[in-house]
């Protein structure tokens, strides 16, 4: 039932689409018959944009992003950047909450025939559009400077599918590990992260209970909004979501890794699930946190106190690092004027100025070659140890498992999962087998358009 | 509206009799009980003011202040920066007034179809406006959006105020109202020659005054609330109503600023206080008669 | 617009037919073109809002049954029929039991604190102690305050670190509950907040209807000897039966569709625990795209609630033979 719904539909509805037009349907509730079949050809209206005056006149260029805060601002001036370079746009961002919000709204605006030309997607959340085929592949639009002459090769390549390029990297990042410098101090800590899991897990023992500063500390603080630090987790201790789409969230390993947030939430009670993870830590309310590195540059600014950074803690089976954050999609179901616009907006982001401006102004990983050498980027490198932390660690990280990217479902099945085993003291099996053979169900009904579209 | 108008009314208690000494410890119990009462309701909306008003270090400090050191508008000015909490309010008000006046409009023209002229099946066309009272808003989220998607008005004014605007309620309120009128007056305007809009504008109405003004109001406080309508139907930043926008600085600025949090929510929460208490007879008046007469 | 403007005509044009049907044959014909005069003023009185009706509340009940035995996405250009599949998904599916235990908790909790902590002040307003009338405004006021802005104060009230529950607790010597982050204390924390909206006009209701008892029979009743306790159990809380009747149900319709609170302050979570029906629609149809199943929860819900009401009106029915 909850199966990806983009993708199955579209392979069986023709058999049965008679049936609501049959009961007069057709007028209300489902989109009128001009889009039958060939959506791929339509053209869909672009939402509402409020131009001020000195850009009346021009083409506009609609972007649905997910920042708000600092970052939001800094996108935003980005794109004021973009409008001044040009006589011909004029790009507006429009902002909604996180990843899942963009993700909501550009569903229903496709349902509603009103998309945006550009839209922020997160690692795992452009996959699914790509199923459906409402992102443009932008091979055509490649020249030297938007292209994968451009972008850093991992990054670039994790957007592409069989050689085409549906998503453009942009706000890529790791998880990182930062601590309270201040705290570590007062408790006798040594001044870095926690190389292991287990060590991080001793460390905690010591710091929970702490008085510190009017708060009694605890070691971490969880978010129950992102199952992202947790696949990071589970391959740390071997585990994983998935391998390809075969679902390996019930294994031996996996179940390791659960058992062990289990222990530190409810016997060590060193973690717990707070209402705002990074609020509480830039607060002073607790003495860690595994938090983007996009987040970097607003969280030091935030904190009052002295912020180490450090990579993600190994597990028994090593590394565990999964990149995350955003990309770029050009949407599919616009004019190909649109589309062209929108490209313009893509290749000035990816100019080098721009691109390492954005990495320097938010802690997000430069994903451009350019950037990375530049010097605004190895000047702050060297000025602030914790982004070469962010920069170095992107050696060792991976995207991630596929079950996480392809099947709809999942992200919240597993933030439910995660956020159960944060406050109430299951057995893992107990926990994860119902996920397990749900997500399994859901992605065997897509696995027939997975072989043919992405395997 | 008679045993309403009596809820303003001073009343004593049905304890008259008792001897003085009992009844005083009695009204000391209840001027206790009516404090506790009033703390409930008046130190949460203290809660909000003062972080409105508080600098934002000293909503963080431990212990709390009890007062700030020196009341700031600043928290203002940062949920201002951090949205367009003026356009959230000009949207607002926007769907309000209009969604409002033609939703009072169109039931007091109903009202008026119903009581005083004739069409075959309106008895069975009344029941109808009555079940649609039994119809929950929640259930019929979906299939309004797909309405609303397929005539082209996702994120527009119109998209957020037209399923908003069938008035079953204000139908059967207005329509029991008019049906209780002297008959004599309306029978002399007739003589006159007034039409039937003449009728209804310068004798029903005027004559209901109450009625109306009830029905009008709820659907001004209805329509400033309303939250997962406008949440669904509205896209873009510069089209949100003032709760979807209170929810999105919520969301976009995290958890970590009260202060601009809760000078954002008495900006929602002043103009219907305001106009609650300006309007308070009515509202409570109308609102719990409504309730009884049913 | 367009009403006034053939209600302006209107008239005239009857004036003229009139002229033209002086002949004695056209005269019983005369009452039926006033009365199909009268049936188009009808329809542009009330075809509108009807239409509106039908469109915007009616539509959506067939619809949703329509809709309930399709698996669809929102996107794909047509729904696929599955029959009774997302009914028998949905009621096999325990997390969706879960969901309706956890609505039915939720109902019953806020119902029940709303009419007992209503009556309660009803009862003591009744009382007439100076300052009754701006207490009992005051109580009422959260009623007509966007529910969104009564969550917001309250995220702030309940926040462990900063809000005033870390003063309470402390002062008594124990750390603030994470209120919404626990999932053993999120329903809780809603209900308090959904009662403390609520509850003042519950009270006013019962104001109300208190005071529309009259005063002689109390007092018969305290001549016969009868206490407090008895003159209320016996007398005036079977007199107020109708409203708390009417009361429960509208309370428990105002429950089941609570959304906005919840949104705000728990979205459903943690871990589920704050996932009502409300939300359990609100989430699958608009953020999981699970049209079908959406729809099939719809009808439930749409259900559950015509029978609610069904028995007031049963019960109201058998009241007026009583009376």
């Amino acid at each position: 039932m909850q199966n990806n719904p983009l993708a199955s539909t579209l392979e069986k509805s023709s058999s049965r689409r008679s049936f609501l037009g049959a009961l007069g349907l057709t007028a209300l509730a489902i989109p009128a018959l001009a889009a039958c079949g060939n959506s791929s050809t339509a053209t869909f209206a672009q939402p509402a944009t409020k131009v001020p005056a000195g850009f009346a006149g021009r083409r506009n260029v609609v972007i649905w992003s997910s920042w708000g805060g600092d970052n939001g601002k800094m996108f935003a001036d980005l794109i004021k950047k973009f409008n001044e370079s040009q006589t011909a746009i004029y790009a507006e961002v429009q902002q909604f909450d996180g990843y899942d919000g963009v993700g909501e709204k550009l569903t229903a605006g496709l349902r509603a025939k009103q998309v945006p030309d550009l839209a922020v997607l997160s690692d795992i959340h452009w996959n699914r559009y790509f199923l459906s085929d409402a992102l443009e592949p932008l091979n055509k639009y490649h020249d030297s400077s938007f292209g994968p002459s451009v972008y850093t090769e991992n990054f670039y390549k994790e957007g592409t599918v069989r050689d085409e390029s549906y998503w453009v990297p942009f706000a890529r990042s790791t998880p990182l590990f930062y601590y309270n410098r201040d705290l570590f101090a007062s408790v006798g800590l040594p001044d870095r992260a926690p190389g292991t899991w287990d060590e991080f897990r001793s460390w905690g023992k010591e710091v929970t209970g702490v008085k510190f500063k009017g708060n009694t500390m605890k070691m971490r603080a969880l978010t129950g909004a992102d199952d992202w630090y947790f696949s990071g987790l589970l391959w740390a201790f071997g585990g994983a979501i998935s391998n390809g789409l075969d679902v390996r969230l019930d294994s031996a390993e996996s179940l390791a890794a659960v058992d062990f947030e289990r222990q530190l939430v409810h016997e060590d009670k060193s973690m717990y699930l707070a209402q705002s993870f990074v609020n509480d830590f830039s607060n002073g309310q607790c003495a860690t946190v595994t938090q983007s590195t996009g987040g970097l540059t607003s969280v030091t600014k935030a904190a009052k106190f002295e912020v180490g950074t450090g990579f993600m803690p190994k597990g028994p089976a090593g590394t565990g690092t999964p990149t995350g954050g955003g990309g770029l999609s050009v949407l599919r179901q616009i004019s190909d004027e649109r589309k062209a616009d929108a490209v313009e907006v893509l290749r000035f982001l990816a100019n080098d100025e721009i691109s390492s401006q954005w990495t320097v102004g938010t802690g997000y990983l430069p994903v451009t070659k350019g950037a990375t050498s530049s010097k605004l980027v190895t000047d702050l490198m060297d000025k602030n140890p914790n982004y070469q932390v962010a920069v170095d660690q992107l050696q060792i990280a991976s995207g991630p498992d596929d079950v996480r990217r392809y099947v709809t479902s999942a992200i919240s099945e597993l933030k439910q999962m995660v956020q159960k085993n944060y406050t109430s003291n299951v057995k893992p099996e107990e926990l994860v087998k119902p996920v397990a053979a749900k997500l399994r169900a859901e992605a065997d009904k897509i696995r027939a358009t997975y072989e043919e579209k992405v395997a | 509206m008679s045993a309403l108008a009596s809820l303003t009314r001073e009343t004593t208690t049905a304890a008259g009799g008792r001897p003085p000494a009992k009844r005083r410890k009695r009204h000391l119990a209840s001027y206790l009980l009516l404090g506790l009462i009033a703390l409930v309701f008046l130190v949460p909306a203290y809660w909000m003011v003062l972080a409105a008003i508080k600098p934002n270090d000293e909503i963080y400090q431990w212990p709390f202040t009890p007062w700030p050191s020196e009341p700031t508008t600043e928290n203002f000015s940062a949920a201002l920066a951090a949205a367009p909490f003026d356009q959230f309010f000009m949207n607002s008000l926007l769907v309000t007034t209009v969604g409002a006046t033609v939703k009072v409009a169109l039931a007091a023209l109903t009202a008026y179809a119903f009581a005083f002229l004739p069409f075959p099946g309106k008895k069975w066309l009344f029941l109808g406006v009555l079940g649609a009272l039994m119809v929950p808003g929640h259930v019929t989220l979906l299939l309004n959006y797909s309405t609303i998607s397929n005539l082209g008005l996702i994120n527009t004014y119109a998209g957020i105020i037209l399923p908003g605007l069938g008035s079953a309620f204000g139908t059967f309120l207005l329509r029991q109202h008019f049906m209780g009128l002297p008959k004599e007056v309306l029978e002399a305007a007739e003589l006159d020659g007034a039409g039937h809009l003449r009728k209804l504008w310068s004798f029903v109405l005027p004559m209901s005054k109450p009625a109306v003004i009830t029905v009008a109001l709820i659907a001004v406080i209805d329509e400033w609330n309303d939250f997962i309508w406008p949440l669904l139907v509205t896209n873009t930043l510069d089209m949100r109503t003032m709760p979807i926008g209170l929810m999105f600085l919520k969301q976009s600025e995290g958890l970590d600023d009260w202060g601009m949090i809760m000078a954002a929510t008495l900006m929602i929460v002043l103009p219907m206080l305001l106009l609650f208490l300006f309007a308070q007879k009515y509202i409570i008046n109308g609102m719990a008669g409504a309730a009884v007469r049913r | 617009m367009t009403v006034l403007e053939t209600e302006r005509t209107a008239p005239t044009a009857g004036a003229t037919k009139d002229l033209h049907t002086e002949s004695p044959i056209a005269a019983p014909a005369e009452p039926q073109s006033r009365n199909h005069r009268k049936y188009l003023l009808f329809a542009l009185f009330a075809f509108p809002n009807l239409l509106l009706i039908a469109v915007f509340a009616y539509w959506p009940i067939l619809g949703n049954l329509l809709l309930s035995l399709t698996d669809w996405d929102m996107i794909s250009p047509f729904p696929n029929f599955i029959g009774l599949e997302n009914y028998t998904a949905l009621f096999t599916d325990p997390g969706f039991v879960d969901v309706m235990r956890r609505t039915l908790t939720w109902v019953v909790a806020v119902v029940g604190a709303s009419l007992v902590c209503g009556l309660g002040m009803a009862l003591l307003f009744n009382g007439g102690a100076r300052g009754t009338k701006a207490v009992s405004t005051l109580a009422f006021t959260p009623h007509v305050i966007s529910g969104a802005a009564v969550a917001a104060v309250w995220l702030f009230v309940f926040d462990p670190n900063y809000g005033l529950s870390r003063l309470l607790f402390n002062a008594i010597g124990m750390d603030s509950p994470h209120w919404t982050t626990d999932p053993d204390m999120a329903l809780s924390a809603l209900i308090i907040v959904a009662v403390w909206k609520g509850a003042g006009f519950v009270a006013i209701v019962y104001l109300a209807a208190l005071q529309s008892i009259p005063r002689d029979v109390i007092e018969a009743a305290q001549l016969d000897g009868a206490g407090r306790w008895k003159t209320f159990s016996k007398i005036v809380w079977p007199l107020l039966t109708p409203t708390t009747f009417f009361l429960c149900v509208t309370q428990i319709i105002g429950a089941f569709q609570a959304f906005d609170l919840i949104a705000m302050m728990t979205s459903g979570g943690p871990a589920g625990s704050t996932t009502t029906l409300s939300w359990y629609i609100y989430e699958q149809g608009f953020q999981e795209f699970n049209i079908g199943s959406a729809a099939a929860s719809s009808v439930f819900m749409f259900i559950i609630l015509l029978v609610v009401t069904a028995v007031q009106m049963r019960f109201a029915e058998r009241k007026v033979h009583y009376s």
